[in-house]
């Protein structure tokens, strides 16, 4: 009987130890950012290799994998495709000093004229004053919070590429493959 | 003791002649660019032969010659050359951009209908670069960077400057160029109806690199030992052909040509030859894709999330992996050849009755873990492909795959290649006869 309630105390003492380990565990610890290997590491999305710059960004899954994109649009895209259940995580970099920032802490730049790998024209900051000073100085670009990132229409820069259509300005370049068989045949004279 | 004056007075006038001389090599570009203000519309402006410091610029239509050897080095500038007209025309120059400023360019383009003909440049940053410029020539150019390596994973952050880079620049032309040691052999963004043909670009991050363009013409040009061939993202309406990429394989992510986002291209005639990988399709959509020899790669084609494309009159040889695909349906794929498919042909017409399906479960298996790529090609994902329950409507499959190939193997790899068998053979037989010998012998 002795043996019995001895063995019983044992149990419910590792049942409480697990309940403890347990709680703790849903205090959600947050993994610390990866660095961006230049040689190797290649955008989620689109593919490219990422620049250690201050366009790259990344998010680390909860098994602790890090996905890195080399434009916010692409983590976007990504958040976008597969949500944000399984995702510990997400960090951007500071335009300035390329410090890594949690995405909910910075704020954001944007204008279709900014130039970022895949042209979605976002950059991020720090500091709010820093974006402020930074709009100032390039006399363009919106001012955006995270929360105001989440309903940016990421599309719309994508109308820069598809939406223009030089077709009757330009033609095709007829006129200069002329030039290029004249010089062509001058090459060939000489 | 006076002819050791004499002498010493005169060895030390050659000295200073020398020197002068020396001095005299690098001259000023200030004469130079005062000469070509002056010039009238149209004129020509001849530099004679001779070393130049400095940089210039052309802010009217007249032509600047190069008469005879003419280099001109800038080592402070943001660039070495600055075209800021119509109508200029640019010939004979060796261009040494030397600012160490990675982002500069040695020529800078911002005006249209001009041409820069017979230019070679050596650059620590960008080649030529062209901002909002339009319907101009680039024609017989040499462009060497400085990163004279082909280590692509350390000195990667170093490659800043591409080779030619054309930004919301529309119906240029680039031909016969040829680049060498850069980021970004050619780079296009945001810019339409532009033609690259007759060049070659070695030993870079990406050959061709076409970003958000429209109707652009990639005709006749090679692309080898780069991380990528061609790189065409987020197009439409591109033309690729008659093109070699090859060689694209010391690089863990080399691939001969990749096409995402891609709409409406036409790629055709083409040689993917050696490469890690292929050809790369995502997301990407009705595009054509005929007529190419893809050879020699790990993987031939992989296809990923990309619908209504044909792929037909292709052959596929030589490949260790001929076909993966994923999520990639309603796909036009039929006479294909591929040389590890196993076809039967009852009509008698060279059309297999049997359909060639592409992998599928290997894109999905390191897809999470892409460490599981060593188990590529080994027997037991032959196995699993039998036993595992897979979705085949996610794949391609050829319904009409060819008995034999569409054109017969590319001549200058077949060469090596029988030249490989050669040397091989003559080993085999020459160390089986020492083997035989020896073994009597003892």
């Amino acid at each position: 009987m002795k043996k019995t309630w001895k063995k019983t105390t044992w149990l419910m003492m590792f049942a409480f130890v697990v309940f403890v380990l347990a709680g703790c565990g849903e205090k959600k610890e947050v993994y610390a950012p990866v660095a961006i290997n230049e040689g190797t590491d290649r955008c989620e999305v689109c593919h490219m290799l990422i620049s250690d710059d201050h366009n790259a960004t990344q998010l680390i899954l909860n098994d602790g994998r890090a996905l890195k994109f080399d434009d916010i649009g692409c983590m976007f895209d990504w958040v976008n495709e597969n949500g944000l259940e399984n995702v510990n995580v997400r960090y951007v970099r500071d335009y300035y000093s390329k410090a890594w920032i949690k995405i909910e802490e910075a704020t954001f730049v944007y204008d279709k004229d900014f130039r970022t790998p895949m042209a979605y024209g976002v950059y991020s900051f720090q500091a709010k004053y820093d974006a402020e000073k930074f709009i100032e100085e390039e006399g363009k670009g919106t001012l955006l919070s995270y929360e105001e990132l989440e309903n940016h229409s990421w599309e719309q820069n994508m109308e820069l590429m598809n939406g223009h259509d030089h077709t009757h300005e330009h033609e095709t370049a007829e006129s200069e493959e002329h030039d290029m068989h004249d010089m062509e045949h001058n090459h060939n004279h000489e | 003791m006076r002819i050791i004056t004499s002498c010493t007075i005169v060895s030390m006038a050659v000295c200073f002649f020398l020197l002068l001389s020396e001095k005299g090599i690098a001259m000023d570009l200030q004469d130079l660019q005062q000469q070509i203000n002056l010039a009238q519309e149209g004129e020509v402006v001849m530099i004679p032969p001779g070393e130049y410091e400095g940089s210039l610029v052309i802010d009217k239509p007249v032509i600047v010659q190069g008469n005879g050897k003419v280099t001109i080095t800038n080592k402070e500038d943001d660039y070495t050359l600055f075209i800021n007209s119509d109508q200029v025309r640019v010939t004979g120059l060796t261009l040494r951009h030397q600012n160490g400023q990675l982002a500069s360019p040695a020529l800078l383009i911002k005006g249209s209908h001009n041409v820069v003909e017979d230019v070679t440049l050596y650059t620590s940053g960008m080649g030529i670069m062209l901002e909002d410029a339009h319907h101009n020539v680039i024609y017989d150019i040499t462009i060497e960077g400085p990163f004279q390596s082909t280590d692509f994973t350390g000195n990667m952050f170093m490659r800043e400057g591409n080779g030619i880079d054309l930004f919301q620049s529309h119906a240029n032309v680039i031909a016969s160029v040829s680049i060498q040691y850069v980021k970004d052999g050619v780079y296009i963004e945001q810019s339409d109806h532009n033609t690259i043909r007759d060049s070659k670009v070695l030993q870079s991050r990406y050959g061709f690199h076409l970003m958000f363009t429209q109707k652009t013409n990639v005709v006749n040009n090679v692309a080898e030992e780069n991380i990528a061939g061609a790189m065409v993202m987020s197009t439409v309406g591109t033309t690729i052909s008659q093109n070699y990429f090859r060689k694209q394989k010391g690089h863990v992510h080399s691939i001969g040509m990749m096409l995402y986002d891609v709409q409406e291209a036409i790629v055709k005639n083409n040689v993917m030859s050696q490469n890690l990988m292929g050809l790369y399709i995502e997301s990407s959509k009705n595009n054509t894709v005929q007529q190419n020899q893809i050879i020699a790669n790990y993987i031939g084609v992989e296809m990923i999330r990309s619908k209504d494309n044909t792929l037909k009159y292709n052959d596929f040889m030589n490949n260790m992996i001929s076909a993966r695909a994923k999520e990639s349906v309603q796909n036009k794929v039929e006479n294909n050849f591929w040389d590890d498919h196993k076809g039967l042909d009852v009509t008698g017409k060279g059309v297999s009755v049997i359909p060639y399906t592409a992998d599928i479960l290997f894109p999905a298996m390191i897809a999470k873990k892409p460490a599981y790529q060593i188990f590529a090609d080994s027997p037991g994902m032959f196995f699993l492909q039998l036993i595992l329950d897979v979705d085949r409507e996610e794949t391609f499959v050829d319904q009409a795959p060819l008995m034999k190939a569409n054109r017969a193997l590319d001549i200058e790899h077949s060469k090596r290649r029988g030249f490989d068998v050669i040397i091989c053979s003559f080993v085999v037989l020459l160390s089986s006869l020492l083997l035989i010998v020896g073994g009597r012998k003892h």
